[in-house]
Order: C-alpha cells, then sequence, then structure tokens
C-alpha cells in the first residue's frame, strides 16, 4: 500500500498529540503535562522501525 | 472549557482513519467499524450518564442524548489507530500472529492504553474539565484515575476481537456488518461489566 495512505493512522494520532498538546501548554500552562505524551510516542516510534523492516524486507524480494 | 478542541481533534481525526479503512479493508468493513464505532460510543456514554459513581460531560458543544456527539467518533477512531499500529507491529516482528484472533485485539489494547493518556490529562484539568470524575476515583498522574488505561484498553480488547471473530466467521460482508454493528452491543454490556471490575480491583489494592 502507498506509504501516505499507510501514515494515514499515525496521521490521525498526530493530530490528537499536537492539540492536547496546546491545550496542556496554551490554556493550562502546564509544561509538565506533555509528559503524557511519551508512552504512545514510544510506540510510534516502533511503528516507524517496523514499517522500515517490512519495507527493507520488500526491497530485498 | 475549551471542550471544542477536543472535539475538533477528534472529529478530524478520524477522517484520516476512515480514509485509511475504506483504502486497505474495503467498504463493508468500514461501514461496520465506524458505525460500530458511533453505536458504541453513543449508547456507552448515555449508560455511564445513569451510573452516579462513573464521570460526567459537562460543557459540551454538541450532544445525542447525555452523550457528547464526539464520543460517536472518538473510540472508534482511537481504537482503529491503535489496530493498524498492532498489525504492522506484529507484522514484522511476530508475523506468525500478524492476524491472530487473540494477539491482534491485546496489542491494539496495549497501544489504545497508552493513547488513553494523551487526551485524559488535558481532560480532566480544572481550566477544561470536559470529563469529570467523581471524587473517590484514585488518582494517578494529574486528574487521571488509575481505570483509565486499563478501561481504554478493553474496550479496544473487546471491539477488536469482535470485529475480528464476525468478519472471519461471516464470510458475507454486508451481513458481517450488521452483526457487528448489533453486537457492538454485546461490547458494551461487556466493558462496563469488565470496567466496574477492574475499577473495584484498584480500589482493594490502592484504596
Amino acid at each position: 500500500m502507498d506509504m501516505k495512505i499507510e501514515s494515514l493512522p499515525i496521521i490521525a494520532i498526530l493530530i490528537v498529540i499536537s492539540l492536547m498538546v496546546y491545550t496542556n501548554i496554551a490554556i493550562i500552562g502546564d509544561v509538565g503535562r506533555v509528559i503524557s505524551i511519551v508512552p504512545i510516542s514510544l510506540i510510534i516510534l516502533i511503528w516507524f522501525a517496523a514499517t522500515m523492516k517490512l519495507r527493507r524486507q520488500e526491497d530485498v524480494r | 472549557m475549551y471542550a471544542e478542541i477536543v472535539t475538533l481533534a477528534v472529529m478530524i481525526g478520524c477522517i484520516p482513519c476512515i480514509i485509511h479503512s475504506w483504502k486497505k479493508r474495503g467498504q463493508w468493513p468500514t461501514i461496520a467499524f465506524f458505525v460500530g464505532g458511533f453505536v458504541f460510543g453513543i449508547i456507552r456514554e448515555n449508560i455511564v450518564a445513569l451510573l452516579p459513581t462513573m464521570y460526567s460531560y459537562p460543557n459540551h458543544p454538541l450532544y445525542i442524548g447525555a452523550a457528547p456527539l464526539m464520543m460517536g467518533f472518538g473510540w472508534s477512531a482511537s481504537i482503529y489507530a491503535s489496530w493498524c499500529i498492532a498489525e504492522r507491529i506484529l507484522e514484522a516482528y511476530v508475523p506468525s500472529q500478524k492476524d491472530g484472533i487473540w494477539a491482534v485485539p491485546l496489542v491494539t489494547a496495549i497501544i489504545t492504553g497508552a493513547l488513553s493518556i494523551v487526551p485524559e490529562i488535558p481532560a480532566g484539568a480544572p481550566e477544561t474539565l470536559w470529563w469529570i470524575w467523581p471524587p473517590e476515583a484514585i488518582t494517578v498522574f494529574y486528574e487521571m484515575p488509575a481505570i483509565v488505561p486499563f478501561g481504554w484498553a478493553g474496550a479496544a480488547f473487546l471491539f477488536i476481537l469482535f470485529f475480528k471473530y464476525t468478519f472471519e466467521r461471516e464470510r458475507e460482508p454486508k451481513k458481517a456488518a450488521i452483526l457487528f454493528i448489533v453486537a457492538t452491543l454485546i461490547v458494551i454490556i461487556l466493558h462496563l461489566v469488565y470496567t466496574l471490575g477492574v475499577r473495584s480491583l484498584i480500589v482493594m489494592l490502592l484504596g
């Protein structure tokens, strides 16, 4: 599948993360609350590594 | 206050998920997932509103009954995005389980639990109050109660398990879609029972 299409669920999560970070900083005024994005950000990194691994496997074939 | 922000985040976030599902999984699975998610979100939150020991939703711009409209999109979008990540991770690192009937819902549940923390932290702040937990809720991180990641994870596990089971058992996609949408009513009941059970366990352990 096209990489752009494949990334759509990640884009959805990034939209939510951006708006929540904005709320934490600009409305609540507490930068410490931004820690809440760490677990899902790590999972997105794992998704990225998994995508790269599968791409490499496809290229080898 | 500012509930438009979370409404906007959820509704805009739902659009890429629907497009992805339509392109990858096709028409009927997409209809089943997102209509099922809408039914799950709206009916579940209306039942929650009747339970005094659960949370409430003040100050939202649009409601269906007692449920904010965004809940019709929020559950399906977050579970769908987590499901796609789970499939990719399993495909890359545990290929034998990439379609596993238990493995996929389990990994989706863990990812949804991690995702739950992102909106939950601003949601309970005094400046926003998008949803309010009762004072007896045991909080673990700012205003977030301990039940939250487990509640979201449980919903994702049940939703994906039922979805996969329905579409694997019923080969006619239209029939499977209708069956799944009806089955979300069972998912709601199971999830509420699960949530109340986990909450009692948390009170026992941390209370």
